[in-house]
């Protein structure tokens, strides 16, 4: 983009946090450049985080415009500046979540769109195409929304349990059952049985 | 704590010493889900485009930074700035028209006169600064003959 001052390569190798004290302190170019980096940085896994709750990619769209756009405006001016007290992805998995919901009730694609089914999957014919062959969501469709939210946090997301709990607003501990009773449900499952050692 | 858990089924050595009811999974049901987790590809380049655009309205508020030079260029004009201080010292020590050497018999004729003057002017190939030595070198001879021997 125009004006990036030292090249993408620059704010690239830059942590979140010193990106995000640049967007709340850095001139005209180091403030757009370093919102640009975390852009890039993060956008895929605000997506990924958007599909697990809306039907499409248009929605998951929506999501990834509104998640920035809040984190935008937390920087002055106008916003008060943002300080991190856990990682960024805990407070993007937190934004990109809630508004993932919100564009589901406002799409109303789902069935009672008043009334967000919570162990329900997005499953449009574009998804369950694009996974043939591999497609594990009929066997995560099992699991509680609560459960299958913790499985991919950890295993997809590769968040540890302790950014889980932030990111989720959870003790630690129910982290944790959580995601034991996921894997015990995948374990007895006979579709996933066969990736587990006998 | 959820139902149908108990407080040995997830402390932090049973999550993490790779049993599966501990909270694991084996690296090839991982890959799986992370494959069918990202199996529907997202096209992001009008969002993209616009995030930048609200990004740079934003912050256009804010101060301009000053451009700064790459390293490069402040070595280089660090370099230049060191060549023309010390340019004095740098330059070769040329004789002056008042040094002794310079006034002698040139041409071997056992006196000082015109003719070394000219003789020192071709073994020399003067010019420039060179040349008004020589100058004065012959208004010094010339200066010198009514009080010479010839």
């Amino acid at each position: 983009m125009p004006g990036r001052r030292g090249g993408t390569g620059h704010y690239d190798r830059l942590s979140d946090e010193e990106l995000v004290r640049l967007c709340n302190e850095g001139g005209r170019e180091s403030a757009t450049a370093a919102f640009a980096a975390l852009y890039a940085r993060h956008k895929d896994f605000v997506v990924r985080v958007a599909l697990r709750f809306v039907p499409d990619a248009d929605a998951a769209l929506d999501v990834l415009q509104e998640t920035f756009g809040y984190l935008l405006k937390r920087f002055p001016p106008p916003g008060p500046g943002l300080t991190l007290s856990a990682k960024l992805t805990t407070l993007l998995y937190t934004v990109a979540k809630n508004t993932a919901i919100d564009v589901r009730r406002r799409t109303d694609r789902f069935r009672g769109a008043d009334a967000v089914e919570p162990d329900s999957l997005p499953a449009d014919d574009d998804r369950s195409a694009a996974g043939a062959g591999l497609d594990l969501h009929p066997l995560l469709a099992t699991l509680s929304e609560e459960r299958r939210e913790v499985l991919l946090l950890r295993f997809v997301d590769d968040l540890s349990l302790q950014e889980i709990a932030a990111a989720l607003g959870i003790p630690l501990g129910t982290v944790k059952s959580r995601l034991h009773l996921a894997v015990k449900a995948l374990r007895e499952s006979p579709e996933a049985k066969k990736f587990f050692a006998p | 704590m959820e139902p149908g858990t108990t407080p040995g089924d997830f402390d932090d050595e049973s999550l993490d010493r790779g049993d599966p009811d501990g909270g694991r999974l084996p690296a090839a049901l991982v890959e799986r889900l992370k494959a069918s987790d990202r199996a529907l590809p997202v096209l992001t380049a009008r969002v993209d485009r616009e995030m930048l655009a609200a990004a740079e309205r934003q912050f256009a508020g804010r101060r301009a930074e000053p451009r700064r030079l790459p390293v490069w260029a402040g070595l280089a004009a660090a370099l230049l700035v060191g060549l023309f201080v010390a340019r004095p010292w740098l330059e070769p020590v040329q004789d002056s028209p008042l040094d002794g050497n310079l006034y002698t018999d040139v041409d071997g004729s056992g006196r000082v006169d015109i003719a070394d003057v000219l003789a020192l002017a071709r073994a020399r190939g003067a010019t420039g600064k060179q040349a008004a030595d020589l100058d004065a070198f012959a208004r010094r001879v010339v200066a010198l003959a009514p009080e010479g021997s010839s």
